[in-house]
C-alpha cells in the first residue's frame, strides 16, 4: 500500500469515530485493531498490538504524570489552593476584568506548583469559573484565562511533558525545563495584558465589583505572605532536589508530591479524607491520560510501521530547508498534528524525524524544545481534540456550550501563536536562562 | 460519593444485588488505582532517601514503579469509563436531535464493546501464548511474562461489560 | 520482499552496518530478493522487535540479543562471547545459539554485525585502584549483577536523564559501549574511561523462521553470501573503537587502568556474574554455551 493511503485510512478512520463520538482511547484503540490486522499481518499483527499496548505504559518516564498532577490535587483538595487564590485575590482591586486576572495570576502561581495541564485547568475552573458566571462574566473571559493559563503549567517547572519531551529528544532535561520559564513568563503577561485592555474597551465583558479594599497594606499583604509565598517550598523541593543532584528529574517529581504533603501537613490542612480525595482524584485525572497514552502510542508505532509518517515526513525533507524554514515546518505540522492527537503522541511521531532534521541543519536543541512545547501548549486549545477544552467542558455548568468553550479559546489560540512566534525571533527568550546556568 | 452520584447517572441500581456488587467492585478499581499511586510516590521517595544517606538503593524500585503505572492505568479504565470520564470529542453529537443522538450512542456503546471484546480475546491468546512460549522477565524482578498479560484482560473483559450495560440500558430506555 | 525493522535509531553507530548490508542486498539481489525496512524503534519497541521477528510480524531484524532475552535467555551469550564470530562459526558456538533460538522463539540467527566491541564503565570520578564500592553507576540488566558484585549501587535511568544525573551526581558513572558517547553528548560530563572494557557488544541479522524456510536455495544462498561479507566487515570494528578512544582523549576523557594484578579478578566477575545471569532463567544449555563461547578464567 502506497503511504498516503495508509495514511487515509488511518487518519480516516480516526477522524470518523472520533467525530461520531467514541471516547478518544476507544477511538485509537478501534484504529490500532484495524492497523494491526493490516499492516502488522493479521492476528500475529493484533498479538503486536497488544503487546504494544502493554509496553506504553510499562515506562518510568511517565511517573510523573500522576506525581506532578497529585502535586496539585492535594492542594486543591485541601483547601490551601483557595486560600491561596484568596490571598491574590486581595491584592487585586479594582482592575478591569478583576477575576480574570486573578485566574492568570493564580494559574500562573499554579503552574510553578504542579505539573499538569489538566489538574491546574480543573482546579482553577472548579474554583474560579462559578464565581465569574454568578458575576456576570462573559463566557470568553470567564473560560478564557482559565484555559489558556493551564497550558502554561506545562512550560513552567514542574512540567511532565518537559521531561518527557527531554527524555525523547535526547535534549537535556534540566536546560529544558529552566529555558521554559521565561516564555511562560511571557505567556502570562500577554493574557494579562489582553484581559485588561479588553474590559478596558468593552467594561460589559466583566461587570465591576465592589471588592472592599484593604486599609493598609499589610492586611493586603498578609494573607499572601502567609498563604502563598510558603508554597514555593514546593517548588524549591522540585527544582532543589533536580539540581542538588539527589533525585533525577523523574524522581523530582516524587519529591514534590511528598513536599506537598508535608506542606498540608504543615498549615494542618490534611486531613484522611481529604488525602484520600486528592489520591482518588489523581487516579482519575491521570488514569485518563495514560490510558489515552496506551492507544495513542500504539497508534504512532502503527503509523510509523505502515510508512504513513515517513513517506509524509520525507516530502519535506525532499524540500530542502534552510534551518529557519525548517523549524517553521515543524511547527507548522505540530499546530496541525495539534488539532487532532496529544501531546505525547505528537512527540513519539515527530521526534524521530524532527532531531535529525534538527542536529543536522546545526538547531539549538534547547530552543527547538521550547517552541515544540509551546507549539504543542497550542495543541491543547486546538480543536477538535484539545485536552483543556474538554477538561473545562466537564466543570462547566450545562448551560455552557461546548461552541463557546471554543470561543473562549480563540483569542488565547492567537495569543500563543504570538508568543511563538516571538520566541522565533528572539531565540533568548528561551535560551537564556539555560546558558546562563551553565 | 462520587461513585454515588456516578451510579444514579448510570442507570446502576444499587438495591439489587449484582447492581451493588458491581458498583463495589468499579469502586474497588478506583481505589486500588489511587493507593497504587500513593505507593508509587512513597516508593520513589524512600529509594532517593536511601540512596542519599548512603543506604544503597532499592534494586527493584524502578521496575516496581513501571508495574504500577501499568496495572493503576488498565485497572482504572474501566472505572473510569463508569464514572463518563474518558475524553470524547462530541461536536457532531450535540448538534444532532435527540432521538438520533441515542440512535448513535446505541452505535458508538456498541462499537466500543466489540473493539474491547476483540482487545480482550486477543490479551488472552497472547497471554496464553506468551506462557506456552515460558518467557520470563529477564530484570532484577525474575517472573513469567504472561503475568503481565493480566491487567490488561481484566481491564478490556470489564469494559466490554461496561459498553454492553450501556448499550442493554439505553435500549431499554429507547423501548420504554 | 522482505520486511525488516531495526531495534537502533536510524543514524546511531549500531544501525551504519545493517543500513549497508541493506544496500548491497537491494543492489546486487535484484530479481533474487529485497529488504525493505519499515523503520526503527519507532515502530516496534526495541523490547518487542525479537517477538515480532518470532511471530513473522516482520521477516528481519537488527537486533540485539539483550532485547530478546526473555524469549531465549541464551542470547546474551553472544554478549559474553570471548571467541570471535569466526571461531564460533568453526567451533559449533553458533550453530547450537542459532538452534536454540530456533526451537525457543522460531527464529535464524544469521549472523553477527558487531563483533569485538567491549562495554566500558565510564566515571566523572577517580576510582581508586578499580575500587567501586560505594559508587552509583547507572547500568542495564546485561550487566546490572556485574556491578552489583563491584559492589557498586547500579541505577536504573532512562537515557534522556542520563546527562543531568551525571551533571549533578545522581550516578557518577555509568557503563557503555567503547563507542556511541558522542552521539549522546555525554562526553561533556564524563572524565574517565576505566580499562579493560568488559563482554562483546552483540548486535545480529534475526529472521524469522518460516520465512527462512520459504527461502530457495538461490535466495539462500544469495543471503549466506551476504551475510558472510557483512561478517567480514566486522574487522573494522576495532578499529572504530581505537578511532573512538583518540577521540575521547581528545575529549579529556583520561583512561584509568585497573591494576595489573586485579584485571583477572575483574574480568572474572564480569564473566560469572553474566552466565550466572543465564543459568539462573535456564539452565540446560549453559554448561556447554560457556565452554564454546567463553575462555577459562
Ligand atoms: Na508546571
Ligand atoms: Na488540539
Amino acid at each position: 500500500m502506497e503511504w498516503y493511503w495508509a495514511l487515509a485510512l488511518m487518519l480516516g478512520l480516526m477522524f470518523g469515530l472520533m467525530g461520531i463520538g467514541l471516547p478518544v482511547a476507544f477511538t485509537f484503540l478501534g484504529v490500532n485493531l484495524v492497523g494491526a490486522w493490516v499492516f502488522l499481518g493479521g492476528e500475529a499483527g493484533l498479538a503486536q498490538l497488544v503487546r504494544n499496548s502493554v509496553g506504553a505504559v510499562t515506562s518510568f518516564s511517565l511517573t510523573p504524570i500522576p506525581l506532578f498532577v497529585l502535586m496539585g490535587e492535594v492542594l486543591f483538595h485541601t483547601g490551601l489552593a483557595f486560600r491561596a487564590i484568596e490571598a491574590i485575590e486581595r491584592l487585586i482591586a479594582r482592575l478591569p476584568g478583576r477575576l480574570s486576572v486573578v485566574s492568570v495570576l493564580g494559574g500562573t502561581t499554579f503552574a510553578a506548583l504542579s505539573g499538569s495541564t489538566i489538574a491546574n485547568t480543573a482546579m482553577m475552573g472548579g474554583v474560579m469559573l462559578p464565581e465569574m458566571l454568578k458575576r456576570g462574566y462573559h463566557p470568553t473571559l470567564a473560560m478564557g484565562p482559565i484555559m489558556a493559563v493551564g497550558g502554561i503549567a506545562m512550560l513552567i517547572p514542574p512540567s511532565a511533558l518537559a521531561v518527557m519531551l527531554g527524555s525523547l529528544a535526547g535534549i537535556s532535561i534540566a536546560q529544558l525545563l529552566v529555558g521554559g520559564i521565561l516564555p511562560g513568563l511571557v505567556m502570562a503577561a500577554c493574557f494579562l495584558a489582553y484581559v485588561m485592555i479588553r474590559c478596558r474597551i468593552d467594561p460589559g465583558l466583566a461587570p465591576l465589583d465592589e471588592a472592599p479594599r484593604a486599609p493598609d497594606a499589610w492586611t493586603r499583604w498578609k494573607p499572601f505572605v502567609r498563604d502563598v509565598v510558603p508554597l514555593f517550598s514546593i517548588f524549591a523541593a522540585v527544582v532543589g532536589s533536580m539540581l542538588a543532584g539527589w533525585a533525577s528529574p523523574t524522581e523530582s517529581a516524587a519529591i514534590g508530591a511528598l513536599a506537598s504533603v508535608l506542606a498540608t501537613v504543615c498549615y494542618g490542612a490534611l486531613t484522611l479524607r481529604s488525602l484520600k480525595k486528592s489520591l482518588v482524584e489523581t487516579a482519575r485525572v491521570s488514569v485518563v491520560i495514560l490510558f489515552v497514552l496506551v492507544a495513542s502510542t500504539t497508534f504512532a508505532q502503527i503509523l510509523s510501521f505502515s510508512g504513513a509518517t515517513s513517506g509524509a515526513l520525507s516530502l519535506i525533507n525532499a524540500l530542502e530547508l534552510s534551518p529557519m524554514m525548517l523549524v517553521l515546518g515543524m511547527l507548522a505540522i505540530l499546530l496541525v498534528l495539534g488539532c487532532v492527537i496529544d501531546q505525547i503522541s505528537m512527540m513519539m511521531i515527530t521526534l524521530p524525524f524532527f532531531m535529525p532534521l534538527a542536529n543536522a541543519a546545526g538547531i539549538d536543541p534547547v530552543w527547538l524544545g521550547v517552541l515544540m512545547l509551546v507549539a504543542m501548549e497550542l495543541g491543547l486549545l486546538t480543536p477538535p481534540f484539545g485536552l483543556l477544552l474538554m477538561v473545562m467542558q466537564s466543570v462547566a455548568p450545562p448551560p455552557i456550550q461546548l461552541r463557546q468553550i471554543y470561543a473562549a479559546a480563540a483569542p488565547f489560540v492567537l495569543i500563543e501563536i504570538g508568543v511563538l512566534a516571538l520566541i522565533v525571533t528572539l531565540p533568548w527568550l528561551a535560551v537564556g536562562l539555560p546558558r546562563l546556568m551553565q | 460519593m462520587a461513585l454515588q452520584q456516578a451510579a444514579i447517572g448510570t442507570g446502576i441500581t444499587l438495591r439489587s444485588r449484582p447492581g451493588r456488587f458491581y458498583h463495589l467492585l468499579m469502586n474497588a478499581c478506583g481505589t486500588l488505582a489511587a493507593l497504587l499511586f500513593g505507593g508509587m510516590a512513597l516508593l520513589v521517595c524512600a529509594d532517593v532517601v536511601m540512596r542519599n544517606v548512603g543506604l544503597g538503593s532499592i534494586a527493584w524500585s524502578v521496575e516496581a514503579t513501571e508495574y504500577i503505572l501499568m496495572v493503576a492505568t488498565f485497572v482504572a479504565a474501566p472505572w473510569l469509563l463508569y464514572l463518563n470520564d474518558h475524553i470524547r470529542v462530541d461536536v457532531v453529537l450535540r448538534a444532532l436531535s435527540a432521538p438520533m443522538q441515542r440512535r448513535l450512542e446505541l452505535g458508538t456503546d456498541l462499537a466500543c464493546c466489540v473493539i474491547c471484546a476483540v482487545l480482550a480475546w486477543q490479551t488472552v491468546a497472547v497471554a496464553q501464548d506468551t506462557a506456552a512460549q515460558g518467557s520470563l522477565v529477564f530484570k532484577v524482578l525474575v517472573f513469567p511474562e504472561w503475568w503481565l498479560n493480566l491487567p490488561m484482560v481484566f481491564s478490556c473483559t470489564l469494559l466490554a461489560v461496561e459498553f454492553a450495560r450501556r448499550f442493554i440500558n439505553l435500549l431499554a430506555r429507547e423501548a420504554n | 520482499t522482505l520486511k525488516a525493522v531495526s531495534a537502533f535509531g536510524h543514524d546511531t553507530f549500531f544501525n551504519q552496518r545493517f543500513k549497508t548490508f541493506v544496500d548491497k542486498v537491494n543492489t546486487e539481489g535484484k530479481g533474487i530478493m529485497k529488504i525493505q525496512v519499515v523503520g526503527g524503534p519507532e515502530a516496534i519497541p526495541p523490547l518487542e522487535v525479537g517477538n515480532a521477528v518470532r511471530t513473522g510480524v516482520v521477516d528481519l531484524a537488527n537486533t540485539t540479543g539483550v532485547f530478546h532475552a526473555n524469549l531465549v535467555p541464551e542470547a546474551l551469550a553472544g554478549s559474553f562471547a570471548e571467541k570471535s564470530m569466526a571461531e564460533l562459526r568453526a567451533n559449533g558456538g553458533y550453530a547450537l545459539l542459532d538452534r536454540i533460538h530456533r526451537d525457543k522463539a522460531n527464529m535464524v540467527w544469521l549472523g553477527r554485525v558487531s563483533d569485538g566491541l567491549q562495554y566500558h564503565i565510564y566515571t566523572n570520578k577517580k576510582v581508586d585502584a578499580g575500587n567501586f564500592s560505594g559508587m552509583k553507576l547507572r547500568s542495564v540488566p546485561v550487566y546490572r549483577a556485574f556491578f552489583q558484585s563491584l559492589g557498586a549501587t547500579p541505577l536504573q535511568v532512562p537515557p534522556g536523564e542520563v546527562f543531568t544525573a551525571l551533571e549533578r551526581g545522581v550516578v557518577d558513572g555509568y557503563g557503555w559501549p567503547s563507542v556511541g558517547i558522542f552521539d549522546l553528548g555525554w562526553q561533556e560530563k564524563t572524565k574517565y574511561r576505566v580499562e579493560p572494557g568488559f563482554y562483546n557488544v552483540e548486535v545480529g541479522l534475526y529472521m524469522n523462521q518460516n520465512t527462512w524456510k520459504k527461502l530457495d536455495d538461490a535466495q539462500r544462498a544469495f543471503l549466506e553470501k551476504q551475510i558472510a561479507w557483512v561478517e567480514a566487515e566486522n574487522v573494522k570494528d576495532l578499529k572504530a573503537a581505537e578511532a573512538e578512544k583518540a577521540r575521547q582523549a581528545g575529549a579529556k576523557i583520561d583512561t584509568i587502568a585497573i591494576p595489573e594484578a586485579e584485571v583477572r579478578q575483574f574480568r572474572a566477575r564480569a564473566y560469572d556474574a553474566g552466565w550466572k545471569g543465564i543459568e539462573q532463567a535456564s539452565p540446560q544449555h549453559v554448561a556447554k554455551l560457556r565452554e564454546l563461547f567463553g575462555n577459562v578464567h
